[in-house]
């Protein structure tokens, strides 16, 4: 399991570059905030941008907008999905 | 593969594009052609039509086969490297790159000959909500 502290802090610095956030930065986002309704304000186009974002720095791909809702729903969740996602399978 | 200009919301005066051609599922290309009527007439800075056509080039890609027109959502990252002279004409590429949920993403370049003219990222659209795709694990 990656270290999640610093997984959740280059997550941050990702949705900071990727959406072109000014004047933020990684300590500016709480683990917990939501990122969409209430939080930060994200919309669907930037949705789309994490999963771009998620493709092509974790190889991640995301099919199910349903399941991704879930899996995006604070910073905290994010890395708990990457983090289970990149783990080396057991017996592998 | 020929895209339908017929199927675009837009018509003449308001389509940009005078011709596309689906290359595949994820990428088509298209013509923009200026005239000189169109400098007098049209009041826009010609070189955000050449950004339209584009974006009308990926809406074709984007909506062909659906029943309800599509609306093109933003335009990020446009860059025209030069202003656009009479008669000139441009070959438009773009490209899919992501689609998640309603929304898609093109990256299109319109071209001189070889030469970059304009280049922009696109998100369009629809109006249907996709059936839900395979389990993303």
């Amino acid at each position: 399991m990656p270290d999640l502290d610093a997984l959740k802090h280059r997550l941050k610095a990702l949705l900071i570059e990727r959406l072109k956030f000014e004047d933020m930065t990684p300590s500016d986002i709480g683990d917990d905030d939501p990122l969409f309704e209430g939080g930060l304000g994200l919309d669907s186009i930037d949705a789309l941008e994490i999963v771009v974002m998620l493709e092509s720095e974790f190889g991640l791909k995301i099919k199910n907008e349903s399941s991704a809702r879930e899996h995006f729903r604070s910073i905290a969740s994010l890395a708990e999905f990457v983090a289970e996602r990149t783990a080396p399978k057991a017996g592998a | 593969m020929t895209g339908s200009l017929s199927g675009l919301p837009h018509q003449i005066p308001f389509r940009a594009t005078s011709r596309i051609e689906v290359v595949d599922a994820e990428n088509a290309s298209g013509v923009f052609l200026h005239s000189a009527a169109d400098a007098l007439t049209s009041g826009i800075p010609l070189e955000v039509m050449v950004i339209e056509a584009m974006a009308q080039t990926a809406g074709v890609l984007a909506f062909r086969g659906s029943s309800e027109p599509g609306f093109l959502s933003a335009i990020d990252e446009a860059r025209v490297e030069r202003a656009l002279f009479g008669g000139e004409s441009f070959r438009l590429e773009v490209r899919l790159v992501k689609s998640f949920g309603r929304i898609h993403r093109f990256d299109g370049v319109a071209f001189d000959g070889s030469v970059e003219f304009a280049r922009a990222r696109f998100y369009l659209a629809g109006q249907e909500t996709p059936e839900p795709g395979d389990d993303d694990r």
